[in-house]
């Protein structure tokens, strides 16, 4: 079992021990495993790891992160944020400003540009974007969507709800009188007309 | 808290607003955005919601720069996971690291990447070193091949999977360019036998003089 009180006493020790030694020498290893003995082992392993980014040799602060995985810290943020301080979907839903069209005005998309640059047929966007789809959204594409629309994910579920409150009509049947018809993310993925491959992609989960 | 000129204070919602709509967060302090996030008025969700946005992609971007893709999925389950620490801290402002991103964010956050590094391996139970607890009367074990292999030093170094040998061995090379007879010590600082080390420095030894023969 996990003890509270030794875990925050352990990170003290190695958060002390990470800001006096960079890159720790034999004496500093010993001096700092025989003040704090409990935590011995945690502080070689410690000093392993400053030894193997040293050797590293890596340059800066920061790396480059692309698109999709900048979305997922975005909407991370907002998970985490509903977690710990409650639901805001109430307050999110009053304010709801966001539509898909506005988001893809904002971003500079046209539909067409953006199924190209997803690789996305564009049955899918489409029947997303005018609250065809059924909840819930697969990730990638809500990741997708986020991404490349350069907004988070809260924006992106005002957007949906108000798709889905104001669903637009399909392509007009003459045979039958114009409904809509809702289906689930799966479904109008696998009826799409993309490769085998492009629809396990976008119904993997990550 | 120092802000810069610049940046709203913490508690100034439309000040911060205005960065959010003009697209301008990604100039700001990651340290000034979390004071913003613990000092604003709660019920701003989506103002909160916004910078703490933007706080998650500067955690990302230190995480990726210390966590390699040597990990399992590239790191990003590793990271992902640290980064859910840190987030939590951010809207705990009474938590050690919640206090500390605020003066120190960088710090704060590459010291979160190496501390679960240090968890994921102990975790993984890699440190499966033969322990062998006879031990051997002190030798000098400074002698060692040509340092002229340094770029070979270190691609075999690479490659030793348990973390503890492949320290007590970094030590050795190190010791080793200053001249100092360390290998003893290196075994008690890593409580290790010496036998253990001797011989972690043989095999290294043995490695280095293959490489250098076939360079030849």
């Amino acid at each position: 079992m996990t003890d509270p009180d030794k875990e925050t006493r352990r990170d003290k020790v190695l958060r002390d021990f990470d800001a006096a030694c960079a890159r720790p020498t034999v004496e500093q290893i010993t001096e700092w495993t025989a003040r704090h003995p409990e935590f011995a082992d945690d502080i070689r392993d410690f000093a392993g790891v400053l030894w193997d980014e040293a050797a590293a040799g890596r340059q800066g602060e920061e790396a480059e992160v692309d698109e999709i995985h900048l979305a997922r810290a975005r909407s991370h943020a907002f998970n985490v944020l509903h977690d710990v301080r409650g639901g805001d979907a109430s307050v999110v839903a009053r304010e709801a400003d966001a539509t898909f069209d506005r988001l893809m005005q904002d971003a500079g998309w046209t539909t067409v540009a953006l199924e190209g640059a997803m690789d996305l047929s564009r049955e899918v966007l489409s029947d997303l974007f005018r609250g065809r789809m059924a909840p819930p959204v697969g990730q990638r594409l809500v990741d997708a969507v986020i991404g490349y629309l350069r907004t988070t994910e809260a924006r992106f579920m005002q957007a949906y709800e108000h798709a889905l409150a104001r669903p637009s009509l399909g392509q007009a049947r003459a045979n039958r009188q114009p409904s809509i018809v809702r289906r689930s993310f799966a479904d109008i993925v696998r009826a799409s007309d993309m490769t085998p491959e492009r629809k396990a992609y976008w119904l993997e989960e990550d | 808290m120092d802000c810069e000129e610049d940046e709203p204070e913490p508690y100034d919602v439309a000040g911060w607003r205005r960065r959010i709509e003009s697209a301008t967060l990604g100039t700001v302090r990651p340290a000034a955005l979390v004071c913003a996030v613990q000092d604003m008025d709660p019920a701003e969700k989506r103002t909160v919601g916004a910078l703490l946005a933007e706080v998650s992609v500067r955690i990302t971007r230190i995480l990726r720069n210390f966590i390699g893709t040597n990990h399992p999925n590239q790191g990003w389950d590793l990271i992902e996971d640290t980064r859910n620490t840190l987030l939590q801290a951010v809207l705990k402002p009474t938590s050690a690291d919640g206090r500390a991103l605020r003066t120190a964010f960088a710090g704060t956050v590459r010291y979160r990447a190496r501390d679960a590094i240090r968890a994921d391996r102990k975790h993984r139970d890699l440190i499966d070193y033969a322990l062998d607890e006879d031990e051997l009367p002190r030798r000098d074990l400074t002698a060692t091949p040509n340092l002229e292999q340094d770029a070979h030093v270190e691609s075999v170094l690479r490659r030793i999977e348990d973390p503890r040998k492949r320290l007590a061995l970094r030590l050795f090379m190190d010791g080793a360019q200053r001249n100092s007879t360390i290998g003893f010590s290196i075994a008690s600082a890593l409580d290790v036998s010496a036998k253990t080390v001797e011989t972690w420095i043989r095999d290294l030894q043995a490695e280095l003089r293959t490489i250098a023969g076939d360079r030849r």
